[in-house]
């Protein structure tokens, strides 16, 4: 990339616009600020739009940017890649007199000649949300174990706790994986990665932007009480056609997009993992980890309805998994077999259209999950059916509020089957003699409605912006069972000086407990929503291309979801209560993040949390929450080498898990097992976690397109990581499964 | 990051620590205690019986307590002060006394009564817990019985040590009494009477060897397969057959690799 300050003695231009190319007329007019990637030949690859922008203008700007030429950046003379930040302008509709184009500005204006081209990583001050870190493609190739996928590089932001070995999900603010919400085009998908921490499962091609509001975040999303990300699908070129094709040792991916009649466009995806079709070879063990992901998205003007779009997504993960012999702490007994699928697809419609000062946009979206798990002893068949609406309206009130308004409407359609070990009631008092069976066997089909709308006021002035915003949510349970929410918040910031500004967010939040906690047979069905207030404050600085952010926060949560050894009486029947609503928590913590923009030779970021998450039972001693991780660091560099070629790095410490320590056991001749006694939950930890790996990356041209062939070396100082504790048949022998040795794998990437 | 999938496939390429798997005899073990009768009246006695294996011959001093305590006491009672001391020996008596009375008609269903038997050698120590059943029940719980242990093409046990060759894999086929598998009623939380038949399990232990199914269940699943050591040896090979509600029964048999 360039240089700066001509490093290493080298001289660097920046590109130049090769032709003139006026901005369209578009109704109501409007700007938009842009990101543009160009490779060395001066030719957009890609274009970010970087503001809040109305769709009409949303689209302008990426048909037009793709029209344009640029003579290359160089550096020593030689030419380079390189990404263009603009601010361009749109004339609005009717256009005033005629003017001849080569007399109107050919160049758009450059919202910052000196900064012309960077990645952007954080929201110009265009959104609602508070804190909202973003990565491009381009950033994300500059984190190594993340093969450019943005959604993985997301784990190495400030608030996001290292995962389990066995799981990939995002723990956001020491919070459960199920407290933090992925939207894929504003509505909710159950999951967010391929299974066993595999990559996303949507193929980096098909996005356009990827945020993580970890804190603060704003009406129009909720039913979450942790973080949010929010993953916007791209708009296919409805200029030229596209191919992108990537493989490396884990999977392989295919990406193709055309222009279509009536200056829509059509793009289509799919992928599929490799290397789980080497474990048997490579283990001697029958195990079939599969995947398949497949994206597809079409659009289309559609006159004075504005402009529509379809987006289809599939994932589907199949798994056979061996449980090793005398392994007590994944499914149950060892030496049995788990056998897993889980298959989910999406379709969603987006309407929109821009007139005047409005801004409409309905989306409708359908939605099927189905979740087949089977081993020794459970089995369960789970098909979901989800049909959502959103219709979302804002309008610009004299240039200085704009007021939003809109519904979320969600029904679910649940079809079950499960014949799985029960809960035992009685922890300790084997044999239950004349009590209940330990195999709970059902099958049915419910439902859950959900109901929201919200409104929101944002005013802002040249150097601040507010944000006040009231949601309203109704939960329909099965069992009749229902409830209501309000939700207040409120979002601030202002740049005290030209490098400074500062934040503040307030809000509540609340989530319906996971769908097996509202089962009667392992849950109950009368629990009530759980509920976060959340505070935080913080302080942006930028100096020149280098960014630093710190913010802290707290999380407080009330009504938290806690077991139960009671009995209650429920349809006059007595029966176990399972779960209850009584635990509270905190997270409290505070948060760095130092970036330099990419366009350095040397570039990337540091990024430390500093936190505490507790949880508390009714009269107890708050604990360490089991995804509290006090200490978390990633440093991760990009070096342009030269010659096409890029180096980057990213270490990592992240303090261990905390654990309930095994100090003793006892046989239980009546069960033919032993019984451990456990001494202070948290008073010990899994160690430290730490880890580097390596990438280098070479560009090509390619058949006229764009090729790279990239070598990752991933925990290149062969750190043995515990991962988890086992222990031996009758606990006193333990040890730690501990995680990948040194690992390299080479990949091949073309773009055309 | 995409790493942790290569890394969770990882576990099944060997990055875990390894663990003896608990059926090989190889430490100081209390492999399992019977109560005869194993479900009780308030005021009966019951006997109990420890089967206690201690390595290389080492002498193991077995010592037992009655729990004062109602219920729970899943890691046991010997430290208490108000726990009854049964004594020394692999054997002991048990008394419901009549203070269970009224406990067992406050809870309204049965109880149990935990003993703590705990096992000690020079260098080891063992402990474990047993749970005999209190109830008022008109049909009370039995041992189930473990008539033979038939290995090979034996049609009844015949005289140990029996006879193997290095590797041999020999079958071996429990037999039950035909009254092992009772049928009983179960209460469930509404008060009512459910009838429910036992579901025997049986565990092998051996001091050397393998043996393909380490814990069977189900009454035609009972059998496993033995394989006898690469090496010349004497090997015993142990087989504890328990019901789901307390009962216990064991046997065992005696295989030698000879010389060649």
């Amino acid at each position: 990339m360039i240089a700066a300050g001509g490093a290493q003695g080298q001289t660097a231009a920046p590109p130049r616009l090769a032709g003139r190319l006026a901005p369209p007329a578009v109704a109501g007019g409007g700007e938009a600020v842009l990101l543009l990637d160009l490779d060395d030949s001066g030719r957009v690859t890609a274009v970010e739009i970087a503001s809040e922008s109305s769709s009409a203008i949303e689209v302008a700007a990426r048909r037009w940017a793709f029209g344009l030429r640029f003579v290359p950046a160089t550096r020593g003379g030689r030419p380079i890649a390189a990404r263009l930040r603009y601010r361009v302008v749109f004339p609005a509709e009717p256009r005033p007199a005629p003017e001849p184009p080569q007399e109107r500005p050919p160049l758009p204006q450059v919202a910052d000649p000196e900064a012309g081209y960077e990645s952007v990583t954080r929201a110009e001050g265009v959104s609602a949300e508070p804190t909202t870190r973003g990565l491009s493609r381009r950033e994300a190739s500059s984190v190594p174990g993340s093969v450019g996928d943005p959604l993985r590089a997301l784990q190495s932001f400030p608030g996001v706790a290292r995962p389990g070995v066995t799981a990939g999900d995002l723990i956001v603010r020491g919070a459960s994986p199920w407290d933090t919400g992925v939207l894929v085009d504003g509505h909710p998908v159950p999951q967010l990665y391929h299974f066993l921490q595999g990559p996303a499962i949507l193929n980096p091609a098909v996005l356009d932007r990827v945020e993580l509001h970890p804190g603060g975040w704003g009406v129009r999303n909720g039913r979450k009480m942790a973080g949010l990300v929010e993953a916007w699908s791209r708009r296919p070129d409805p200029e030229r056609p596209h191919l992108e094709l990537e493989v490396d040792a884990i999977d392989g991916a295919v990406y193709a997009s055309t222009p279509t009649f009536g200056g829509g466009s059509f793009a289509a995806a799919v992928r599929r993992s490799i290397l789980g079709d080497f474990v048997e070879d490579l283990t001697g063990e029958t195990a079939t980890p599969v995947y398949y992901d497949l994206q597809a998205r079409y659009d289309l003007p559609a006159g004075d309805l504005g402009d529509l779009s379809i987006f289809f997504f599939g994932s589907d993960d199949q798994l056979v998994f061996p449980v090793p012999e005398g392994v007590e702490t994944l499914t149950g007994p060892g030496g049995e077999r788990l056998e897993n699928e889980t298959l989910l697809t999406r379709t969603i419609v987006t309407l929109r259209r821009s007139h005047g000062p409005l801004t409409l946009s309905v989306s409708p979206a359908f939605g099927w999950d189905h979740i087949v798990v089977q081993t020794g002893a459970d089995d369960l068949d789970y098909r979901l059916l989800t049909l959502r609406a959103r219709a979302d309206a804002a309008i610009e009130i004299g240039g200085r509020f704009t007021l939003r308004s809109g519904l979320d409407l969600e029904q679910q359609s649940f079809d079950f089957r499960y014949e799985l070990p029960g809960i035992d009631p009685f922890i300790g008092e084997f044999p239950t003699p004349r009590t209940d069976p330990y195999t709970i066997r059902n099958a049915g089909r419910d439902g859950i409605s959900l109901a929201a709308g919200y409104l929101e006021l944002v005013a802002k002035t040249a150097r601040a912006q507010a944000t006040l915003g009231i949601r309203a949510d109704h939960y329909q349970f099965p069992e009749g069972n229902d409830r209501q929410t309000l939700e207040p918040r409120l979002a601030a910031f202002a740049d005290a000086t030209s490098w400074l500004r500062l934040e503040i967010a307030t809000g509540v939040y609340h989530q319906a407990p996971l769908p097996r906690d509202l089962s009667g047979d392992f849950g109950n069905p009368d629990l009530d929503l759980e509920r976060t207030v959340q505070v935080l404050g913080g302080a942006l600085f930028r100096f020149g291309d280098t960014s630093l952010e710190v913010e802290a926060y707290q999380n407080r949560l009330t009504n938290g979801v806690m077991g139960s050894g009671g009995v209650v009486d429920r349809d006059g029947n007595p029966t176990w209560e399972n779960l209850t609503n009584g635990q509270t928590g905190t997270t409290h913590g505070i948060e760095v993040l130092l970036r330099r923009a990419r366009r350095h030779r040397v570039s990337g970021w540091v990024s430390y949390s500093l936190s505490r998450a507790e949880r508390a039972y009714p009269g107890g001693e708050p604990q360490p929450y089991a995804y509290d991780q006090t200490h978390i660091l990633h440093l991760v560099v990009s070096i342009d080498l030269g010659a096409s070629f890029r180096l980057s790095t990213q270490w990592s410490w992240v303090t261990g898990n905390p654990i309930l320590p095994v100090d003793g056991s006892t046989f239980d001749v009546d069960t033919d097992r032993y019984r451990a006694s456990y001494g202070e939950w948290g008073s010990e930890r899994i160690p430290a976690f730490h880890q580097l790996d390596v990438r280098l990356e070479k560009d090509f041209p390619l058949l006229g397109g764009r090729a790279r062939a990239y070598l990752e070396v991933l925990n290149a100082y062969n750190r043995q990581n515990p991962e988890l504790l086992l222990y031996s048949y009758n606990y006193e022998e333990s040890g730690y499964f501990t995680g990948l040795p040194i690992v390299g794998t080479l990949g091949l990437g073309a773009s055309f | 990051m995409r790493a942790p999938f290569a890394m969770a496939l990882a576990l099944l390429a060997g990055c875990r620590p390894e663990f003896d798997n608990g059926h090989v005899l190889d430490e100081l073990r209390i492999l399992a205690v019977r109560a005869e009768p194993p479900e009780l009246r308030v005021g009966e006695r019951a006997e109990l019986q420890a089967l206690v294996f201690a390595p290389g011959g080492a002498i193991a001093t077995t010592h037992m307590w009655q729990c004062a305590a109602r219920g729970g006491m899943r890691q046991g009672c010997e430290t208490f002060d108000d726990s009854i001391d049964l004594g020394e020996g692999t054997t002991a008596e048990i008394e419901i006394g009549p203070d269970w009375e009224e406990y067992l008609d406050a809870v309204g269903l049965p109880v149990h009564q935990v003993v703590t038997v705990v096992a000690t050698t020079p260098s080891e120590v063992e402990r474990a817990i047993k749970r005999v059943v209190v109830s008022e029940e008109e049909v009370a719980n039995r041992n189930p019985t473990l008539e033979a242990l038939l290995l090979g093409d034996e049609e009844e046990e015949e005289p140990d040590p029996h006879p193997a060759s290095t590797s041999q894999s020999i079958r071996v086929t429990p037999v039950v009494s035909a009254d092992s598998v009772e049928t009983y009623d179960k209460l469930n939380l509404a008060g009512e009477r459910v009838s429910t038949e036992e579901e025997l399990f049986l565990s092998y232990y051996f001091t050397c060897g393998s043996a393909t199914s380490l814990k069977s269940g189900g009454p035609d699943d009972l059998a496993a397969t033995y394989r006898a050591p690469s090496e010349p040896s004497s090997c015993t090979l142990v087989a504890v057959l328990r019901d789901d509600r307390g009962g216990e029964d064991w046997r065992s048999r005696e295989i030698v690799v000879p010389e060649e």
